[in-house]
């Protein structure tokens, strides 16, 4: 066990450096640089002394090196736009923001999908099932900033109940919350619904059953260990998602987290802070992958990983 | 069966309807914007502000029901007169944010900016007043300017301001080390340039410092206007010491942030909200009557009208011009030194023909698509420098002096047809370049729908990205683009010196050598009148060959709340709260 | 045609006390029941069965109704209007639903209602061959990743990772710099981007299906790789392998109307509901009527899908056969 978690360690950092590399490239082949935008009002003299500071007019290869070297030192340089500003310091205070916001959102996407998944599959063709899975075709539906406009129009303006923009009161977790959680609720109950029917078909549902077993323990214990897997594939990346593509919730609503810096740090072609950015949130989702594989090993036996 | 049938029937409804109500009670407050244009006009349904309208509009055909109003003070019909409240005077509204506030690196208006610093001259509701300068005298030939300072400025830590400070800011602002982006305000001082492009050293720049009080100025040429140049932001002083000490995030804290404004900072949550509070060194802090403002950043136009109903703020600028039109009496408008036109390739080869650059610029309507893309809000123009430029002796807005071409089909037609394309047979498909904004689409759509029933050219539409598209219309890579300015100061020249053979940033590739030389000789004259006369002659020059195809003039647009007494606005488009204050009800 | 089954039961122990086993005791059957693949009732093929499965679904058919209906609708619609989705008519800009504009007109005066079939085109083409070659590279891929294991295994997920972990903006704007943002790089972009998840639970089921007893059965007989591969392990993936799919056909649709958002969606003048609805957030408050149709079109599609895709669910799974 613990060779194969260094082996998948080594492995990851090495697709991180693979990673760093391709997007350090990549980035610099979209159009436009990091000052055009303000080409018009800079004279040539400006634009020189601004791209000599940051490095930017060295030769590919030599600006590479410079970006590894300190990369090594964990240093990952100073924001394009934000003069002066460290890009980890930058992603450091998106992520607060967004951490808070994205882990109520993952709990009550969890808690409600695996609910309604649970009831609907315990209850098949009932009302309660019917119920559920007319939440969750509303939730696969509607586009987040459909959701966002018509919550904050609703509850917000019309209603007054709840502040319009920020994160300044637990009130104002609410609609940014619904407007993120709405659609994995969706798509996890559909999925929970699903696997837990065809691991309740099983034979040893029918087996538990007639040996007498608790319905909580069959499908507590024997059929959801079992239902598990495809929705394991599911939330890995659902949370790594949800961390960046909340840009349109945290755009609407005024939360200065990291899916909004992602946005602005491309349009504004800041190529520290999207390497910075993406360093980060790559490390992360090959953290969960690796978390997702292990769990695969213990929820199903049958898996095994070969050498 | 029927359980099943009930419910899926419930479930569509239910959305339905939750998606009507949205509909429907938004729908009873538009007023009606939908009658049709007709010659025999109706009066406007809802106008906006009462203030005096500028020269180019007509009243009487026009559906447009926006009125636009020059540069002071903000105020709309419902706005209160009474007395400040006697509760916190406290000021919340929404702005975008910048990544630094130093005004040197304010890449946004310098609104946010110009709220903590000051610089020898400043903008109080609309007019130009002397700020930390007591006076500024010029010599006769228009190139030397002795600033005398006041005796009671201070710091927001109570350090008082010299001119020491002033000459280091802007001496830093040039240094190729510190790398600004905007330091072409700068250069109309002797050697700015020079000292900029590293080729010379600081002790060459045209800044002495006699004494503490006094600052003298020598300029490379006369300026027309060099007097608005010193409120820009970019002659803004900052201090020294904590520059030299924090490097450069000592704006982005409350505790290093310290200016010479009427406000400093008192709370930064970036990507949220500033937090300001009135400056007790000020030298007017007497006058300023507001004790805390407070900026949010919201960027979505319809979030920030949300906020803006919902009383969160009292002021919104990322206003639309629908938005303006639901609450006509508390919108308002001004017209800003901005312009929009069009770069037309004159070294490709059809666009070379100056006859068919002509018969672009005639064949649509701009005010038609003023109406109907912004309301009249934006108002079209015929030339490139902004409506609103004001003449500094005479103070007559620019388009007083005169018209060079008029909207006409048919001429437009005939032309075209004497080019050699009748109809737009064999003439190519043009690429048509703009960035993304819903509005720029548009505009973009109408004129090119127009041309081609007009004209019959057919025009690609590529839209890009900011950066995109600025780095590709450098390249040349689009026929005709989009290009917008926005001055902060009354001078033509900002425009028309675009035009200059190989210029950088000259997109049109215009090359006359008459224009350069005209464009030499009024740089170099100190007689105002003078000047301006042959900055109309370079005006007319460059629509008369028809580089560039004149659109219209952006405008500014705001919602202000009633209680909202006494805010100005410069004719850049900067808010200003010195005199401002929340009315008692 | 039914054949009835005779079952003849030897009583061995009788027989074999008295009788001596001779080959003249054994009595011939004739060919017509040496069948082995002999089934006791009406055969019919795995497609019809779950055909029927899926006819008895009474919601799966209005939602397949309903697509169907609104694919014609799109396809066939924007002709016999007399009105075209780039027509501009800047006097009757901002029109309120009406009897000529059935659903009102747009900013420069353009019909709305024939916008929102064009969009509906344009969407739902962009929706079902992202998500048909999502599906197709996603389960090759997923299918050799999980089957073969070991090192292979290993660096397909690899790779699928790093995919993964660039944003989805990114590669976007690089195909649309290099192609341009047209239907095809979009569409491009959306299935690139969104092919990883296919693979990962193509690859999660395969890794735990080959080790059931039907594939390692299947081996043991000598079957190629590759049948081993399609028949059994892919097809009896294909439960949570279609419910993926009618996922990602809204998922790939909602990645349209994201990409519109952010301004790298479909060129204009032409429309998608992604663009239709995000032009008309900007002005949602003065002229609500411009969000609610494409958005009600977006709902209501994915409402059908899902029906037809829970649909397909039952019908294709052979243990939940009622």
């Amino acid at each position: 066990m613990v060779k194969y978690l260094m082996k998948r360690i080594l492995m990851s950092l090495l697709t991180l450096f693979v990673l760093i590399t391709v997007t350090f490239v990549m980035v610099r082949l979209v159009p436009g640089g990091p000052f055009d935008a303000d080409i018009a009002e800079m004279t040539p003299e400006a634009y020189a002394n601004l791209m000599a500071r940051y490095g930017i007019d060295q030769p590919l290869p030599v600006q590479y090196k410079m970006y590894m070297q300190n990369l090594f030192k964990g240093d990952l340089g100073e924001s394009l736009q934000y003069t002066g500003v460290e890009v980890a310091e930058l992603i450091g205070r998106g992520l607060s923001a967004t951490l808070s916001l994205t882990f109520i959102a993952v709990l009550v996407a969890l808690i409600i999908g695996f609910g309604l998944g649970i009831a609907a599959a315990l209850m098949p063709n009932t009302w309660v099932d019917r119920l559920c899975m007319a939440i969750s075709t509303i939730g696969i539906s509607l586009p987040n900033y459909v959701v966002a406009i018509g919550l904050m129009y609703l509850l917000a303006l019309k209603l007054s109940l709840l502040p319009v923009t920020g994160l300044s009161s637990p009130a104002a977790y609410v609609m940014p919350v619904i407007a993120l959680a709405l659609n994995p609720i969706a798509n996890l109950t559909k999925l929970v619904k699903t696997s837990l029917i065809d691991a309740l078909n099983q034979d040893y549902v029918t087996m538990a059953k007639s040996k007498g077993l608790s319905q909580v323990k069959i499908v507590g214990i024997h059929a959801m260990k079992n239902a598990l897997l495809p929705i394991v594939s599911y939330v890995a990346p659902m949370i790594a998602n949800l961390l960046i593509g909340s840009f349109v919730v945290e755009n609407m609503f005024t939360i200065p987290g990291i899916g909004t810096m992602l946005a602005t740090s491309i349009t504004n072609r800041d190529y520290t802070t999207l390497s910075g950015m993406i360093i980060f949130y790559g490390a992360g989702v090959l953290v969960f992958a690796l978390l997702a594989d292990l769990a695969y090993v213990f929820i199903d036996p049958r898996v095994k990983f070969e050498d | 069966m029927k359980r099943k049938n009930l419910l899926k029937t419930t479930v569509y409804l239910l959305l339905a309807l939750c998606l009507l109500l949205t509909a429907c009670s938004s729908g009873t407050e538009t007023p009606s914007t939908t009658a049709p244009d007709s010659t025999d006009s109706s009066a406007p349904a809802a106008t906006a502000a009462p203030a005096e309208q500028e020269g180019t509009e007509e009243e009487a055909t026009t559906t447009s029901q926006l009125v636009v109003s020059p540069a002071g003070v903000v105020q709309t019909s419902t706005t209160m007169t009474g007395a400040p409240q006697a509760e916190e005077q406290r000021l919340v509204y929404n702005n975008i944010e910048s990544s630094s506030y130093d005004p040197i690196r304010n890449e946004n208006m310098d609104e946010l900016s110009s709220h903590m610093f000051e610089g020898l001259t400043c903008w109080t509701q609309g007019e130009l007043t002397m700020g930390q300068a007591e006076s500024i005298d010029v010599s006769e030939d228009g190139l030397t300017y002795t600033v005398t300072m006041r005796d009671d400025i201070y710091w927001s830590d109570g350090e008082p301001v010299t001119a020491y400070d002033f000459e280091w800011s802007w001496l830093r602002h040039l240094d190729p080390a510190t790398a600004g982006k905007y330091t072409r305000m700068l250069y109309p001082i002797k050697n700015a340039q020079a000292y900029n492009a590293g080729e010379c050293t600081a002790d060459e720049v045209g800044l002495e410092c006699p004494d503490e009080r006094t600052l003298i100025i020598t300029l490379e040429a006369p300026q027309l206007v060099f007097t608005e140049i010193l409120a820009m932001r970019e002659y803004m002083p900052v201090r020294q010491d904590i520059v030299e000490t924090y490097g450069e995030t000592w704006s982005l804290d409350p505790e290093t942030c310290i200016g010479n404004g009427p406000f400093k900072m008192k709370e930064l949550i970036p990507g949220e909200k500033i937090v300001y509070e009135k400056n007790p060194y000020y030298y007017d802090a007497d006058q300023v009557i507001l004790e805390e403002i407070e900026c949010r950043f919201i960027t979505d136009p319809s979030v920030e009208l949300m906020s803006y109903e919902a009383g969160e703020i009292k002021i919104a600028t990322q206003v639309s011009a629908e938005s303006c039109l639901l609450h006509p009496d508390q919108s308002y408008i001004i017209q800003r030194l901005s312009s929009m036109w069009l770069v037309v390739d004159c070294e490709d080869d059809v666009l070379s023909d100056v006859r068919v650059r002509k018969a672009l610029a005639m064949s649509f309507d701009r005010q038609a698509i003023c109406d109907a893309v912004f309301k009249g809000a934006e108002q079209p123009s015929y030339t490139i420098i902004p409506n609103g430029m004001k003449d500094p002796i005479t103070g007559e807005p620019w388009s007083a002096y005169g018209q060079y071409f008029e909207e006409n089909v048919a001429e437009a037609q005939a032309l075209l047809a004497e080019a050699g394309y009748p109809n737009g047979e064999g003439f190519p498909t043009l690429i048509f370049g703009t960035s993304t904004s819903t509005e720029n689409e548009q505009v973009a759509q109408a004129i090119t729908a127009m041309w081609k029933a007009n004209l019959g050219i057919n025009c690609e539409i590529k839209v890009e990205d900011s950066a995109s598209f600025i780095a590709h219309r450098q390249e040349g890579a689009f026929d005709i683009a989009r290009w917008t300015n926005t001055g902060g100061y009354n001078d033509p020249t900002n425009y028309l010196a675009y035009y200059e053979s190989d210029q950088p940033n000259n997109d049109s590739h215009y090359s006359n050598p008459e224009y350069d030389a005209l464009l030499h000789q009024a740089n170099a004259e100190a007689d105002i009148p003078t000047r301006m006369e042959m900055l109309h002659q370079l005006d007319e020059m460059l629509i008369t060959d028809m580089a560039v195809i004149p659109l219209y003039n952006p405008a500014q647009k705001y919602l202000i709340d009633p209680s909202v007494v006494g805010a100005g606005v410069s004719p850049a488009g900067s808010l200003d709260f010195k005199r401002a204050y929340i009315a008692a009800e | 045609m039914k054949q009835s089954a005779t079952i003849r039961v030897r009583n061995f122990e009788k027989e074999q006390a008295t009788i001596d086993w001779t080959p003249e005791l054994v009595e011939k059957l004739d060919d017509s029941e040496k069948d082995t693949g002999f089934i006791a009732i009406e055969s019919t093929t795995f497609l019809q069965d779950a055909w029927r499965k899926f006819k008895k679904n009474k919601l799966a058919l209005v939602g397949a109704g309903f697509l169907i209906l609104l694919i014609l609708v799109c396809a066939f619609g924007p002709m016999l209007s007399p009105y075209t989705y780039d027509q501009i008519d800047l006097f009757n800009s901002n029109q309120a639903p009406t009897a000529e504009h059935w659903f009102g007109t747009d900013s420069l005066g353009r019909d709305l209602f024939v916008r929102v079939l064009i969009g509906g085109r344009i969407s739902l083409t962009v929706g079902v061959v992202s998500a048909l070659i999502n599906l197709v590279i996603g389960t090759i891929y997923g299918g050799i990743s999980g089957y073969f294991g070991g090192r292979i295994d290993q660096i397909m997920m690899r790779i699928v990772d790093i995919i993964y972990s660039i944003p989805t903006m990114l590669y976007v704007l690089l195909i649309t710099m290099v192609f341009g943002s047209s239907i095809g790089t979009v569409i491009a972009a959306i299935a690139i981007s969104s092919w990883a998840g296919m693979a990962r639970i193509v690859r999660g089921q395969v890794l735990t299906l080959k080790e059931q007893e039907y594939a390692l059965a299947a081996k043991a007989l000598g079957a190629n790789t590759w049948r081993i591969l399609i028949k059994h392990l892919l097809l009896n993936s294909i439960g949570p392998i279609i419910v993926t799919v009618t996922l990602n056909i809204p998922a790939a649709i909602f990645s349209e109307a994201f990409l519109s958002f952010v301004g790298c969606g479909i060129a204009i003048p032409m429309a998608s509901w992604g663009t239709l609805s995000s032009e008309s957030l900007r002005t949602v408050m003065a002229y609500p009527y411009q969000m609610f149709f494409p958005v009600a079109a977006i709902c209501l599609t994915m409402f059908s899908l899902n029906f037809i895709g829970d649909g397909f669910n039952d019908a294709f799974d052979p243990r939940r056969s009622k």
